[in-house]
């Protein structure tokens, strides 16, 4: 028997098992099959069985009522560790003008390792990941803390490297104990980071990265290709995590230049800018939607749908919204949507007859 | 595995640490760069708000243009092409129009500034005072009103006070390269060369004749700020400030003064030892009451 490699596994398992059972007992009482008591006993016990595994090692959740109980336990978990994580950047900030520098630098030093040590405590105690996120979060709080308190103590000038330096680090807990949320944050850090080091090269301040949105779609990009260049065995739901946030980055960058095309690298005035960014928008999102309808990567047809859907709203503001009446506007959006699900329909219908 | 992956973040939280206290070491070490006495004209008193009992000297500084609610000013002369080409910026010194692609882009630019202490631009800004002054006074002489006379004596009479209280630190150049800019203004003990921001900006050239067709935009910069503008106060000067300053009554705030509370007897309350060292990051070295 393959166990699993880490807990989401072991919950897709467990909920496969959950609706094999239903459809299982559906098709045993409409009488399309038949198992007899000893057919159905092993089953059931194989079952039990992983389940119980499962239940024990990666603390997966066997019924529904544990699921939504679940769900809630991870909303808390961030609202929980984002405001915890606020308290400790003003508890600090309101105390540390009473220490001495030794005592300040040792704290600031040894508050993420503390928390980084807590983080393997729980991980060996625990089998749901609530409290592992919490002291991870609390780390990356810490570190942070760490380099923006000694960077005001002695005066130092503000340097894009920090943001380097603190994404390594979330993306470094995020693969000790399989955290997505870490590896997100540790992410937009790294993106953030090579934004604000491609601007320096021009000797344009880093706090500016803004400034240039196509920094961001570079940085995206290579974000984006990660996964596809290093394969994940252990933890096979981070390139999802990869891909969205390489994409995100891409399209809200893409977004920004067809609004406002004056930080643009193009030779050309900010009116064609605008046109030429707001053509890749909308044919980059949908070339977003069909591959990742087409290698079933949920998180690529989300977002390509959703800037979609956001490209072809701000388009039909910027041609319609002063020319026609509001009720005109809105009806016109609607012609436009129902007749794009008449087209889908034909096209999901014609895949269908030729798959 | 696992023992070795938890090294990773340890050795990124250390290494980080070891080598920014190295750098602040490095900072430091040797004779700094700069070494002067200010005082609170120069270092006003911060005090960030409730919940933050950090303590901070704001930097105070300006151009030698008066300006009498003490609003700083940045503009600076039009650029010429030996310093554009010091920041090696690829965007010509003067275009014909605003479709140029060079006239939106108007990010802030890293540079370093000279701010010198006293010297020429303060006898530079003691002229503008006195130019104020005298302008204050023709108004006065036409003012009818007796409400205009009074507010007319009252701005008088602060402009005369503000060289008491008026920060003597002025910027006075810029350039990518600091190591150009000590070789160009040796003295460590008057001026001072700290990062900062530079934005550059198209302005509207004016072309004889006046028209629509004879115009132009020249290329300026503004100093928009220092980037180290407050320096930390250390442990050991805290009950100094707490203590001894601030039971001092004094029209000094946090960034700058209030002017209705300056008398020609105000004086700043302490001074302050401050270098600026290899990186061009101050550091308190001592403080005490002013003399």
């Amino acid at each position: 028997m393959d166990l699993p490699k880490n807990r989401q596994e072991a919950q897709f398992r467990a909920d496969r098992i959950h609706l094999f059972r239903d459809e299982l007992n559906t098709l045993l009482s409409e009488k399309v099959i038949l198992l007899s008591p000893a057919q159905q006993a092993a089953i059931q016990d194989y079952h039990q069985k992983l389940l119980g595994q499962y239940s024990t090692q990666f603390g997966t959740d066997t019924t529904e009522k544990e699921k939504k109980i679940s769900a809630g336990m991870l909303a808390l978990t961030l609202l929980g560790g984002f405001a915890i994580c606020a308290g400790v950047f003003f508890m600090f900030y309101q105390f540390w003008g009473y220490l001495s520098s030794p005592v300040k630098i040792s704290i600031l030093v040894l508050s993420p390792l503390v928390f980084i040590g807590l983080m393997e405590v729980f991980a060996r105690r625990e089998t749901t990941p609530h409290y592992v996120t919490l002291c991870a979060l609390l780390a990356l709080a810490c570190f942070v803390l760490n380099l923006n308190v000694l960077g005001y103590m002695f005066n130092i000038t503000p340097s894009p490297n920090a943001l380097l330096v603190w994404g390594l680090f979330g993306v470094s807990l995020a693969y000790l104990h399989g955290l997505r949320l870490l590896l997100a944050l540790g992410l937009l850090s790294i993106i953030a980071f090579a934004s604000a080091y491609l601007v320096t090269f021009r000797h344009y301040y880093w706090f500016n990265l803004f400034d240039r949105p196509e920094h961001f779609i570079v940085a995206g990009a290579f974000i984006f290709c990660v996964p596809f260049i290093f394969r994940h065995r252990i933890y096979s739901y981070f390139p999802p995590v990869y891909r969205g946030i390489g994409l995100l980055s891409i399209l809200f960058s893409v977004m920004f230049l067809s609004l406002s095309g004056y930080g643009s690298y193009l030779p050309w005035n900010s009116d064609q800018v605008e046109t030429l960014y707001e053509f890749i928008g909308i044919a980059g999102s949908g070339v977003v939607l069909w591959v990742g309808i087409r290698s079933n990567f949920h998180e690529m047809a989300n977002i390509g749908l959703g800037f979609l859907c956001l490209f072809f709203y701000l388009k039909m503001v910027s041609w319609f919204w002063d020319s026609l009446p509001r009720w005109m506007f809105f009806m016109l959006l609607g012609a436009i949507t129902i007749g794009l699900l008449i087209l889908l329909k034909k096209f999901r219908a014609r895949d269908r007859v030729h798959p | 595995m696992r023992d070795k992956k938890i090294g990773i973040p340890i050795l990124l939280v250390v290494l980080t640490n070891v080598f920014v206290l190295i750098g602040v070491s490095s900072n430091r070490s040797g004779p700094p760069d700069a070494h002067l006495v200010l005082t609170e004209r120069e270092l006003s008193l911060s005090k960030i708000d409730d919940e933050n009992s950090g303590m901070f000297l704001n930097i105070n500084w300006d151009l030698p243009v008066f300006n009498l609610y003490n609003a700083r000013h940045t503009e600076t002369e039009y650029l010429d092409q030996e310093k554009l080409d010091e920041f090696g910026w690829d965007c010509p010194l003067e275009i014909r129009d605003t479709h140029h692609p060079c006239y939106h882009y108007r990010s802030s630019v890293k540079a370093y500034i000279v701010l010198e202490f006293g010297g020429e631009p303060w006898e530079k800004w003691l002229e503008s005072q006195k130019k104020e002054l005298e302008s204050k006074q023709r108004a006065l002489e036409k003012a009818e009103n007796k409400n205009s006379r009074r507010t007319l004596e009252e701005d008088m009479e602060r402009i005369r006070n503000i060289p008491t209280v008026k920060s003597r630190l002025f910027a006075v150049d810029f350039s990518p390269d600091p190591l150009k800019l000590r070789a160009r203004y040796p003295d460590p003990s008057r001026f001072i060369i700290l990062p900062g921001l530079i934005r550059m900006y198209y302005n509207l050239l004016k072309k004889e004749p006046v028209n629509k067709d004879n115009r132009g935009y020249r290329l300026r910069a503004s100093i928009n700020d220092i980037l180290i503008n407050k320096i930390y106060v250390p442990d050991e000067f805290h009950e100094f400030f707490e203590t001894q300053v601030k039971a001092m009554p004094s029209p000094f705030t946090s960034y700058g003064f209030v002017l209705h509370k300056i008398t020609p007897d105000t004086r700043p309350r302490f001074q302050a030892t401050v270098n600026f060292g290899k990186r061009y990051e101050p550091w308190i070295e001592s403080v005490a009451l002013f003399q």
